[in-house]
């Protein structure tokens, strides 16, 4: 459980949320804006609801805000968890532990007021001096607190797991983050964290931004408000670390228990549909509306074009869309003589039908239906008129 | 070129009204050309552009064609219909596009499509041009029977495709 | 074996028989040629390869293949004019969807007047779709023929209505008639088909689909077709009808019409048990139900000896994808992909959609299977094979920045999407413009400002415009990495796109410009500039009466753009800035900084102006900062007052601050 913490100690300060989420010991600080002291307000995140231990540790907000002033008498579980969290964090320049604190950029955490003046002395988590953070050699010779340190026996106690691990697991941690405030490099400077968050103040301000490069400078007027889950850091609810790519477990995607419900075929015919599907049909043609698109060049165009008809398709063809005269031979458009098998051998009729015929031949707009029904038309219109012409020819 | 009817009827036939005589011209022709040529103004105001300036005869020389088909060449079918659809198309640009193009309309053919494009001055907002582009490109298609593309160019002032005044 | 031949015939020669000499020349020649074909066969096998048919557009798919995207250029549909060339969102969407107002209005006009159209141009053969649409049927009355007819010109409303005088004629259908008319309502829901070619609005429209909702017209032609049938149903009706009803959510009658089919004792197909499964998500209540309904349905299909397909598996990755038990849904999925590699099916985009949809849900643990999906597509000529398979490039990008926050993998998604046609895979505008917001904004959360730029250059603004939200984070990027310089740029960009009455935006681009004063004067005048070109913006809206909702001046937009103009030596904007707050304190909420108020006062000072110094004290003291005896002080040192000036102070301040001062 502490290497994420460490890890996260040391990486972009955005994180901040998440280090005191994975952390699980919070506390809820006032921020007292009259004096030049950053204090930090940080906010307190409910634990999840599945740990019943948890919620021994819940802190409220609204209690711990009262505790500004009053010393509410809670249980020594809360005491412990105002301890745990009340951190005095130093901005050191030159990396060693000074043994005064810098008034400038001390933070100081709001704790309850202490009972007796002994317990007072012994508020701060670590007195300066006594530690050397920059050089980690000395880690095992900082003195902690015997509070603290029975502090810390409880809470590993309480909490599920090995005791004996989540000790010595939270002790590293409350001395990395020591170490890690202290003459590490300034861009993880845990109190330019704190400097960055959020500060309450009487006037409202609306602005929700990012800590950024302004927040190094010691600006008294700089009102900033974390923005989490903004813009430098993904949106996505910051109670999870991004995993890393070196760490991630790959997944088989084929390679779990299959269901087995279906046989497997011998062998991998092709599926032959016995029945012409017209939703199958109507499916494959929403398909590929689904990925037609307004054209993205000319080419495209054209191609659209030609599929629906409208430009002619190469190689140019004069016959296309006259499918139909293709099976139609030569000989049935221009020889047409035995459809004058019906017609008088002689006469003024025969002649007349044989310059229609010849002209039919030569036509070469009309199709063959048609040819035969403009003599078929004459057949009737002479049948019809018999009487007329026998009398005309008698006659004449 | 033939010169118009007044300038052949002579003037004795002009004062006999009713006169069922035809004679013969016996004055000269003047053989003036006014095909594409417009008349100068008094106050040298009226803008041309610079298609208009140049007299026909400047066609191939320093001005182009406005219609491009291949219905001159040998043997070549559908002259007839390829300019009666150019008159049609022109006629509909000049309804439907009215007040907006400055230029001339060129007409080029393409295989089977129609590409008509011209010069357009920004009076009306982008939206109503697109408008106008998407309708014309469909109805004309659904007159030609044939593709039809519109591909117009843009110009802010209808001054800037002045060449000269005259 | 020719030489000796040769040898032969040289002997042969000698002795002068002519016979024998001939017969070994010919010997000799043919074994020469034979050793000749032998070795022309070894050093070169000629292989005539076989036609290759090409279809019409081959040769252009060709070409089109070669063509590159121009980053300088806008999409292909709209002019290439700068006039004609739109910048903004909501201007690209309306030169395009103006475009096809157009062509419809054309359409109308020819199905309206189609005598019209007939003189000029008479095709033949026809083109359908340049003709109106006033289809001259051949068959007329209540006959089989005219009712196949009508459907064969594609009016399923039209030939319902033959369908109906039919009936009331006493005519009977058969029954493959009746399929056909029952096939085109169920799909297109007793309505018109859809025209495909208005490629627009279907680009736009996909954006606001309803989603789940039950659209199935009941007892509409489809429903009533069916029930006419009676004791006739074939088959082919109940699966087209369940197919429908699946189709548009009608899923109680669906599935009550599936159990009759099977009571009945018909042969349930594919495609209808593919059906059934993609509902089973509304049939049962509780996870486990609607998994053990779906595990049924597939043991009827092997029972029956149905081979599933690629739709049986989605259907059921999407099943397992709506569950909210994340590990029921996760083990499942994982199984069922398994059993579609034994089965030997492909899977498609789709599936890995709903594989991604089911792991790396929100309020689930974070899930780097995108990792393992993309290590199988990767380097993929990809085509659409379900429909769902448009959704995945936008999830995967999601899941990069949302969940995962992982450039390199956005980058690998990148690539995949722009190798080949697989571009075509993204979907419509909303699904693109959605995968290039997760793109950008992973990009700002963790790229230099090189690298975005980059990409912005690329793609902004022909292929994306960015969202407001997006802007936001491009500026907190240059912010955080100091690159102001480019902030001019972005500001050009907003006005480009349309954002400039967008308040928070606004607020800060003013806040990022007005924190230091950087070295480079140049830029600080440009600053100067913007930040005096968007109080012209705000106050032409404000005083604009039909602009319904305004941008409303803050007092730290005003102190940021007071502080702005003082460094680019704007000293007079400036100072009307401040006289604007003033008039305006009733409409302004907040005021400016400290911080202002100073470099206000060190500016007045400068330019030796003491009523104005006078001023700010005055200002400063009514917002009660608690600099302003400094403030005092400092004007008392170093500008000399005139009385009435020194008497205004001191009503401010007192006496004591200012003299402090003198002495």
């Amino acid at each position: 459980m502490s290497a994420p913490f460490t890890r996260c100690v040391l990486q972009s300060k955005f994180n901040l949320i998440d280090v005191i989420q994975a952390n699980r010991v919070f506390q809820a600080v006032v921020v007292n804006h009259t004096t030049r002291e950053r204090h930090v307000h940080a906010t307190t995140r409910a634990f999840s609801s599945k740990d019943g231990e948890d919620k021994k540790y819940s802190s409220d907000p609204s209690t711990n805000q009262e505790s500004k002033g009053k010393h509410d008498g809670k249980k020594s579980k809360s005491d412990l968890a105002d301890l745990l969290g009340s951190m005095k964090v130093t901005t050191n320049t030159d990396g060693t532990g000074a043994s005064e604190q810098k008034p400038s950029k001390k933070l100081k955490l709001a704790h309850p007021p202490p009972k007796t003046k002994a317990a007072r002395m012994e508020a701060g988590v670590f007195t300066e001096k006594k530690h050397e953070p920059s050089n980690l050699k000395d880690v095992k010779d900082w003195i902690l607190e015997p509070q603290l340190l029975s502090a810390v026996r409880k809470v590993a106690e309480s909490l599920p797991g090995d005791t004996q691990n989540t000790e010595s697991e939270l002790i590293t941690k409350l001395r990395d983050h020591s170490a890690a405030t202290a003459g590490a490099k300034s861009d993880v400077n845990l109190s330019s964290l704190f400097v960055g968050m959020k500060i309450d103040r009487e006037a409202p301000k609306r602005r929700s931004r990012q800590p950024s490069r302004d927040d190094v400078t010691d600006r008294p007027d700089a009102e900033r408000r974390p923005g989490f889950g903004r813009s430098l850091v993904p949106t996505r609810p910051t109670r999870k670390l991004y995993p890393k790519v070196e760490e991630r477990k790959e997944i088989d995607l084929f390679g779990a228990s299959p269901l087995n419900i279906f046989k497997v075929p011998e062998t991998p015919e092709e599926r032959v549909s016995e029945e012409w599907d017209i939703w199958e049909e109507y499916n494959n043609r929403a398909l590929k509306d689904a990925v037609t698109y307004s054209p993205a060049n000319a080419f495209v165009e054209q191609i659209q074009w030609t599929e629906c008809g409208k430009l002619w398709p190469f190689p140019i063809d004069n016959q296309i869309g006259l499918e139909e005269e293709e099976n139609v031979g030569f000989h049935e458009h221009v020889f047409l003589d035995h459809l004058l098998a019906d017609f008088p051998k002689r006469g003024p009729v025969r002649h007349f039908m044989e310059l229609v015929i010849n002209g039919l031949s030569k036509n070469p707009y009309m199709t063959v239906a048609e040819k035969r029904e403009h003599v078929d038309w004459f057949r009737r219109y002479f049948e019809a008129k018999e009487e007329v012409i026998h009398s005309a020819i008698e006659v004449a | 070129m033939a010169a118009p009817m007044w300038l052949l009827v002579s003037r004795s036939a002009a004062s006999a009204i009713g006169n069922t005589h035809r004679r013969i011209a016996t004055t000269a022709a003047c053989c003036k050309v006014q095909a594409g040529r417009y008349k100068i103004t008094l106050k040298q105001n009226k803008p041309l552009t610079y298609e208009q300036a140049h007299p026909p005869f400047q066609i191939g020389v320093c001005k182009s064609w406005n219609s491009w088909n291949t219905s001159n060449l040998c043997d070549a079918p559908r002259a007839s219909d390829t300019l009666y659809e150019d008159m049609f198309i022109r006629k509909f640009m000049a309804g439907t596009w009215h007040g907006i193009f400055v230029s001339e309309v060129i007409i080029k053919r393409r295989h089977n499509a129609v590409y008509v494009s011209g010069v357009v001055q920004r009076r009306l907002h982008a939206r109503k041009l697109y408008f106008l582009v998407g309708y014309t490109e469909e109805i004309l298609a659904r007159f030609l029977k044939c593709i039809v593309k519109v591909e117009v160019q843009s110009v802010g002032d209808r001054r800037d495709v002045v060449f000269k005044y005259i | 074996m020719a030489a000796s031949m040769c040898s032969k015939l040289k002997l042969a020669c000698k002795w002068k028989k002519s016979k024998p000499s001939l017969h070994i020349l010919r010997l000799c020649t043919q074994h020469l040629c034979s050793a000749n074909e032998e070795v022309a066969e070894h050093s070169q096998e000629i292989v005539i390869p076989d036609r290759i048919e090409r279809g019409p557009t081959d040769i252009l798919r060709a070409l089109a293949s070669t063509v590159a995207r121009d980053q300088t250029a806008a999409h292909y549909k709209y002019h290439d004019d700068p006039f004609f060339i739109p910048t903004s969102n909501i201007a690209k969407r309306s030169y395009a969807l103006s475009k096809e107002s157009g062509r419809k209005a054309a359409h109308w006009i020819s199905n309206q007047y189609p005598e019209l159209f007939e003189g000029i141009n008479p095709a033949d053969p026809q083109i359908p779709v340049l003709m109106p649409d006033n289809p001259k049927y051949k068959h007329e009355g209540a006959t089989e023929e005219a009712v196949l007819e009508r459907l064969d010109y594609g009016k399923p409303l039209v030939a319902y209505q033959t369908y109906q005088d039919c009936l009331a004629a006493g005519v009977k259908l058969s029954a493959d008639a009746r399929d056909r008319l029952l096939a085109i309502l169920c799909y297109y829901n007793s309505q018109d088909p859809p025209l495909t070619e208005f490629i627009e609005e279907n680009w736009y429209k996909r954006a606001r689909e309803r989603g789940v909702r039950k659209s199935w017209k009941d007892q509409g032609p489809a429903d009533q077709l069916f029930q006419d049938m009676g004791d006739e149903r074939t088959c082919t009706s109940y699966k087209l009808i369940i197919r429908g009803m699946v189709k548009y959510y009608q899923v109680e009658k669906a599935y009550a019409l599936f159990r009759e089919m099977q009571d009945k004792g018909f042969e349930v197909d594919l495609s209808t048990y593919n059906a059934i499964l993609s509902i089973a998500n509304f049939l049962r209540e509780g996870n486990e139900q609607k998994l053990q309904l779906a595990k049924d349905l597939m043991l009827q299909m092997e029972t029956q000896d149905i081979r599933p397909d690629l739709t049986t598996i989605n259907a059921v990755l999407e099943l397992l994808s709506k569950f909210g038990n994340w590990k029921l849904a996760r083990g499942q999925s994982l199984s069922v992909l398994a059993e579609m590699k034994r089965l030997g099916i492909e899977p498609s985009l789709g599936s890995y959609y709903f594989v991604l949809m089911t792991w790396c849900k929100d309020k689930g643990p974070i899930s780097t299977i995108l990792h393992d999906i993309m290590k199988h597509i990767d380097n993929k000529d990809l085509t659409i094979r379900h429909l769902s398979d448009l959704n995945f490039f936008v999830a995967a990008m999601d899941v990069c920045h949302s969940h995962l926050c992982d450039m390199r993998l956005a980058y690998r998604v990148h690539r995949l999407v722009h190798r080949g046609n697989n571009i075509l895979l993204l979907g419509d505008s909303f699904k693109q413009s959605t995968y290039y917001m997760h793109f950008f904004r992973l990009l700002c959360a963790t790229e230099s400002v090189e690298k975005l730029f980059e990409y912005y250059e690329d793609l902004v603004p022909n292929v994306y415009t960015p969202e407001p939200s997006v802007m936001m984070d491009v500026i907190r990027n240059l912010d955080a990495n100091s690159a102001l310089e480019h902030l001019p740029r972005v500001w050009s960009d907003m006005i480009m796109f349309d954002m400039t009455q967008r308040e928070m935006l606004l607020t800060e681009l003013l806040h990022v410009m007005g924190r230091e004063k950087l070295d480079d004067t140049q830029l600080m005048e440009r600053f100067g500039f913007i930040a005096w070109d968007i109080k012209t913006r705000i106050d032409a809206k404000l005083s604009d009466r039909t602009y319904k909702s305004p941008t409303q001046w803050t007092g730290e937009m005003v102190g940021d753009v007071i502080v702005v103009c003082l460094r680019a030596a704007m000293f007079e904007q400036a100072w009307e800035m401040l006289e604007a707050l003033e008039r305006q304190e009733h409409n302004i909420l907040g005021f400016p900084s400290e911080r202002v108020m100073q470099e206000l006062v060190e500016a007045c000072i400068e330019h030796a102006d003491s009523r104005r110094a006078v001023k700010c004290i005055t200002v400063s003291s009514e917002i009660g900062y608690p600099e302003t005896p400094n403030f005092a002080r400092q004007v008392a040192c170093k500008l000399k007052l005139t009385d009435s000036e020194r008497a205004q102070m001191i009503d401010i301040v007192g006496s004591d601050a200012l003299e402090s001062a003198s002495v």
